[in-house]
């Protein structure tokens, strides 16, 4: 036979399995498509991420110190490995928006907390610049730059007002442009809140000799003038030096005590927090096109080789005539090749036009100040090669076997299919042996049709455990997207309905005598219940000596937010139950990720678990708290550990925190439940209270949760989407495999007598045993993927609790049962309407 | 009229298959069958036997005319009351067996007593077909004669009126092929069934009561033969 009538067979037989073709290039497509569009969104998002943060030479180092003078600046400029250097003053201030957007929609004098960054006037600093995106850089006093966030939330461009809160009364300032800072594309208040509402908390760039005019009385002497808390500096890329080698020369300058954190770039938390986005893509990128392509590869295995053992014979007849074993190797070699390639090409081609479009999109949400578009041939290579290795190696391996049969054996004429292995093994005919199988006791208890079905299974164990395991894999997607949400969806509830019970939230600037507080807010009518607490920006550390041994302990984990082994977080002091006000006790409490509420005891602290994960410390060690930035310092004994779905905290009695730091009777923040439809004008009442910072709302907080919510909800249907589309394809080609291989058996069945409805039985019994089989090992499997992307993503900014509800469960068992159910529908069709003349007349 | 023994009864019944280009299969015939006739249909390939055969056992429906089985019209049933018909009227023996592979010997015989509800038949049919002793074997592990017990048995089990018999001795040797005819023969014989035998094998003729001759898809010759030999007779 000359290779163009191979051709022309190739041909006729694409033609023929046109359906599981397209099947397979429509799986191939998607998983490529995805893979290439995401992949190269991704590298375009992270190449403008770096291009940004370039561009604005942010630091490759930022200090939170105590005190950093000019003249230490200067010093720190001249050490070796530095490039430059440079201070700032940071300070959350309070800051109102006369005609601001309050978290309701309403527009009106809205108080916020605004994060002061000092700038050099009238041209941009040397490190950590900002990208004026509208109006112009503040060039005189009085004047700054409110961040893009806060600016669009508010509606607030050149020209508009802000009034700083002093004790002396509100100083205005203009607004003279709108900036971004790649620092702050994600905008979070701290690494214990990551998510604050737009209408609550902005960035505001200052110049220096504005800050020191309007924010004196707010500040420590001298700052803004000659001093700052904050030391930014960046490595000279040509010294080559180590950086921790620098950071201990810095520290030197600075004096160890002085320095509260020291964070690399990477680090800073709102670049951390999109770079965890950003990795999630990636992983997103990788992840979803292998589930497609691995289920291509696997109806390419299972179409390739019921398709060498149907043309057993053909193959047998083409070598006796002369066609050589390479020659039949390309034949069916080319088949796979082709369905690749059918799916492959225009994967990539849509994958290449939706990058691009995806990264713009992204960078537009985020606000990038620096978009790059960015086509890695690389990326769009290895996509085509993926997308035509998945359908090419398991071809290949089929066409393997059709190129090593022996004309003879494969042309030997009918074998009638039995339990053995596949069509005309030498199994089978060794298996006239005379022993008697089959006939145990399970013929006695199962009816005919389920032993047939349970048969079936095991004649075609590849078969079998190939589709168990599509039926797994869908099993897990769904429990592990579903699972994530449950998580979520129970973490929330943790936080809203157990830990953070509370209305409205009130912080003061500084620390107030919580009698006076008391009775400043229980005076606003509509307030219900009413807890002071102490919240306190601290230091945690393990004392020497407490728990393990140091060897247990954070060594090595100089995390980057501490300096040292040391973890910054805010400090709870809550009263203690049925202490002072029972009733108003319970407006925030620690629970652990079961939703247990854990009462600290006295002389104890209780820390979230993945503070304690990070600092080596367990139950019954001894704990340092210290208060920032040069406060005193008390220890206590950890306790029980706390589940933070957001950010990381430590609680202890309101008592010993107030002793430990020389707070008696003080108490900053008060925690408020309000009457029914009052808790706006409450807030409002509250936002006029002398002293008073910052006014957060639940129901705002809840709303970004909500959003938060989702968006994890969008991500789980079109997850759910793939796995229903994963599920069908597998299950839609083995089921017609299975059917179009044993069409004289289900046309003997129905020769006899047998109803194509009971046929149909049969087949979906045998589905629904295959079923059974991957969704029992899918389920356990599923648990422990969840628990694994869990664990991935934890981190001391987001801790989820693992949790699956058992409606999830039900959902993601029925739906993959229904899956099947449709799957079948095509083949159980063409059992119905089968030409049993025809079919029975057909040699296995 | 139909006599009260007319078991199969073909009205102009013709079969064509295709659409553009139109091939006949079978052209009008009229035919009896009566109940008890060991009829043997031979003719060359082409000739219209298994059209015939498919046409009456209701796995393919006439292009114009009607079939009837015991009076019933195939044409006038719908696809379950054919399943029905099937599992009641007719028995098949293919000539490549067409047994479940992954059933023992005996379970394919419970397949089709399970049908009917004969399940009291299963055993004493498997002795009579003399594969007592290898029921619980898989096909796969049965001869080529044996699976054609298998299948004989799996046909009588539900004792229908008429079996259907597709060249049975095609994928069997000499030997084999007879035992396979006696036990058809015994089924007219001893159980008084209509046994209707397709093949191009002309050997077959001298066992029949009835011969007819196909060609071109029409009936070339019907005759009676009043002395029919055993089977174990015969030489091809």
């Amino acid at each position: 036979m000359s290779p163009s009538v191979l051709r022309r067979k190739l041909l006729r037989d694409l033609r023929g399995r046109v359906w599981q073709a397209l099947a397979v290039a429509s799986v191939t497509f998607l998983g490529v498509c995805l893979f290439v569009a995401s992949y190269l969104a991704y590298e375009s998002l992270d190449h403008s991420y770096t291009v940004s943060q370039e561009r604005t030479n942010l630091a490759d180092m930022t200090l939170d110190v105590v005190r950093v003078t000019e003249a230490e600046v200067r010093e720190v400029a001249a050490l070796d490995g530095v490039a430059a250097a440079d201070w700032q003053v940071v300070a959350d201030l309070p800051v109102v928006v006369p005609d601001g957007v309050d978290p309701e929609g309403r527009r009106g004098r809205v108080l916020a907390e605004g994060r002061f960054i000092t700038v050099p006037l009238g041209r941009q600093p040397h490190l950590n610049q900002v990208v004026v995106e509208e109006g112009s850089y503040p060039d005189a006093a009085g004047e700054v730059l409110v961040e893009r966030h806060f600016a669009d939330h508010h509606g607030l461009g050149p020209g508009s007002t802000l009034l700083l809160q002093t004790p002396a009364g509100d100083e205005p300032l203009t607004v003279s442009g709108v900036a971004v800072s790649p620092e702050y594309l994600w905008v979070a208040r701290s690494r214990q809140d990551f998510m604050p509402a737009p209408a609550e908390f902005g960035v505001v760039f200052a110049p220096r000799e504005t800050l020191a005019a309007a924010a004196e009385g707010l500040l420590p002497p001298g700052f803004a003038t000659e001093a700052g808390n904050r030391l930014i500096y960046s490595l000279d890329p040509e010294a080559e030096a180590d950086p921790d080698t620098v950071l201990e020369r810095v520290k030197e300058v600075l004096g160890a005590a002085n320095i509260l954190a020291a964070t690399p770039r990477h680090k800073l938390v709102g670049i951390e927090l999109l770079q965890m986005d950003l990795e999630g893509l990636r992983e997103t990128a990788i992840a979803f096109p292998f589930l497609f392509l691995t289920v291509a590869a696997f109806i390419v295995a299972e179409m390739m080789n019921r398709r060498v053992d149907e043309e057993r014979v053909a193959i047998g007849t083409l070598m006796a005539t002369g066609v050589g074993r390479r020659a039949v190797l390309g034949h069916y070699g080319s088949f796979a090749l082709l369905v690749g390639l059918f799916g492959a090409v225009p994967g990539v081609a849509v994958g290449l036009a939706l990058g691009g479009r995806m990264a713009v999109l992204y960078a537009t949400v985020l606000k990038i100040p620096f978009v790059t578009a960015h086509v890695d041939w690389l990326v769009v290579t290895a996509g085509l090669a993926l997308g035509v290795g998945a359908a090419l190696a398991p071809g290949l391996l089929a066409a393997r076997r059709a190129a090593a049969l022996s004309p003879a054996e494969a042309m030997r004429p009918f074998v009638q299919a039995g339990a053995g292995p596949g069509p005309g093994s030498g199994a089978r005919r060794t298996g006239r042996s005379g022993r008697t199988v089959r006939t145990g006791p399970a013929r006695l208890l199962l009816p005919l049709w389920l032993r047939l079905a349970g048969r079936n299974l095991a004649r075609h164990p590849i078969r079998t455990a190939g589709t168990a395991l599509g039926v797994a894999a869908a099993l897990v997607l769904i429990i592990t997207t579903g699972g994530m949400l449950d998580s979520m969806d129970w973490g929330v509830r943790l936080v809203m309905e157990k830990s953070e019970v509370y209305d409205l939230r009130v912080a003061w600037l500084r620390p107030a005598r919580a009698a006076d507080i008391r009775e400043a807010v229980s005076g606003i009518e509509g307030v219900e219940q009413l807890e002071v607490i102490l919240a306190l920006p601290v230091q945690v550390t393990r004392a020497a000596g407490g728990g393990e041994d140091g060897a247990a302990g954070p060594g090595g984990r100089t995390d980057d937010t501490e300096a040292g082994e040391a973890y910054n977080t805010v400090l709870y002091g809550l009263p203690a139950a049925g202490a002072g006000a029972p009733a108003a006790r319970g407006l925030m409490n620690p629970v652990d990720s079961r939703g247990v509420i854990l009462e600290p005891s006295r002389g104890q602290v209780v820390i979230s678990s993945n503070i304690a994960a990070k600092l080596g410390i367990s139950p019954g060690d001894e704990v340092r708290l210290r208060l920032l930035p040069d406060g005193p310092e008390l220890t206590a004994t950890a306790g029980p550990l706390s589940m933070s779905l957001v950010g990381n905290s430590a609680a202890m009695l309101l008592e010993d925190a107030a002793a430990g730091f020389g707070l008696e009777g003080c108490a900053n923040v008060a925690l408020i439940t309000t009457a029914p439809g009052r808790r706006v004008e409450v807030r409002d009442a509250l936002q006029d209270l002398p002293g008073v910072a910052r006014v957060s709302d639940a129901a705002a907080m809840g709303e970004l949760m909500r959003t938060a919510l989702n968006l994890a909800d969008a991500v789980l249907w079109v997850m759910l989407l793939f796995a229903v589309v994963l599920a069908a394809a597998i299950l839609f080609n083995t089921v017609t495999v299975s059917v179009l291989e044993r069409r004289r058996e289900l046309a003997t069945m129905r020769a006899i007598g047998m109803r194509a409805a009971r046929v149909g039985w049969v087949v979906t019994t045998e589905n629904a045993l295959i079923a059974a089989l991957g969704l029992a090992a899918g389920f356990p499997l599923a648990l422990a993927v969840l628990r694994f992307f869990v664990r991935l993503f934890a981190s001391d900014l987001f801790t989820l609790p693992v949790h699956v509800y058992p409606r999830t469960v039900a959902a993601a068992f029925i739906g993959v049962g229904l899956t099947l159910l449709i799957a079948q529908r095509p083949s159980l069709r063409h059992v119905a309407r089968m030409d049993l003349a025809e079919s029975a007349k057909l040699r296995e | 009229m139909p006599s009260a023994e007319t078991l199969v009864r073909l009205e102009r019944a013709e079969k064509t298959y295709g659409t553009d280009v139109k091939i006949r299969a079978l052209k009008p015939t009229d035919l009896e069958f009566r109940r008890g006739e060991l009829v043997v249909v031979l003719g060359p390939s082409g000739s219209g036997k298994t059209t015939l055969l498919n046409l009456i056992g209701g796995l393919d429906r006439p292009s114009a005319g009607r079939v009837l089985v015991d009076g019933v019209s195939l044409g006038s049933l719908d696809p379950d009351a054919l399943a029905d018909f099937r599992r009641d009227k007719v028995g098949f023996v293919f000539q490549f067996f067409n047994l479940i592979p992954s059933l023992t010997a005996r379970e394919n015989v419970e397949l089709a007593a399970e049908l009917s509800g004969t399940a009291d038949r299963i055993d004493p049919i498997l002795e009579a077909v003399g594969l007592a002793d290898r029921a619980g074997h898989l096909p796969g592990q049965l001869s080529g004669g044996e699976q054609q017990r298998v299948a004989i048995a799996r046909a009588l089990v539900k004792d229908p009126p008429l079996l259907l018999c597709d060249e049975p001795t095609g994928a069997v040797d000499f030997e084999t092929g007879k035992a396979i005819l006696g036990l058809l023969q015994e089924a007219v014989q001893r159980r008084g069934k209509t046994v209707l035998i397709v093949t191009h094998n002309s050997a077959l003729a001298a066992m029949a009561t009835r011969l007819i001759r196909l060609k071109d898809g029409a009936v070339a010759s019907d005759e009676k033969r009043p002395s029919p030999s055993p089977a174990a007779e015969l030489v091809w």
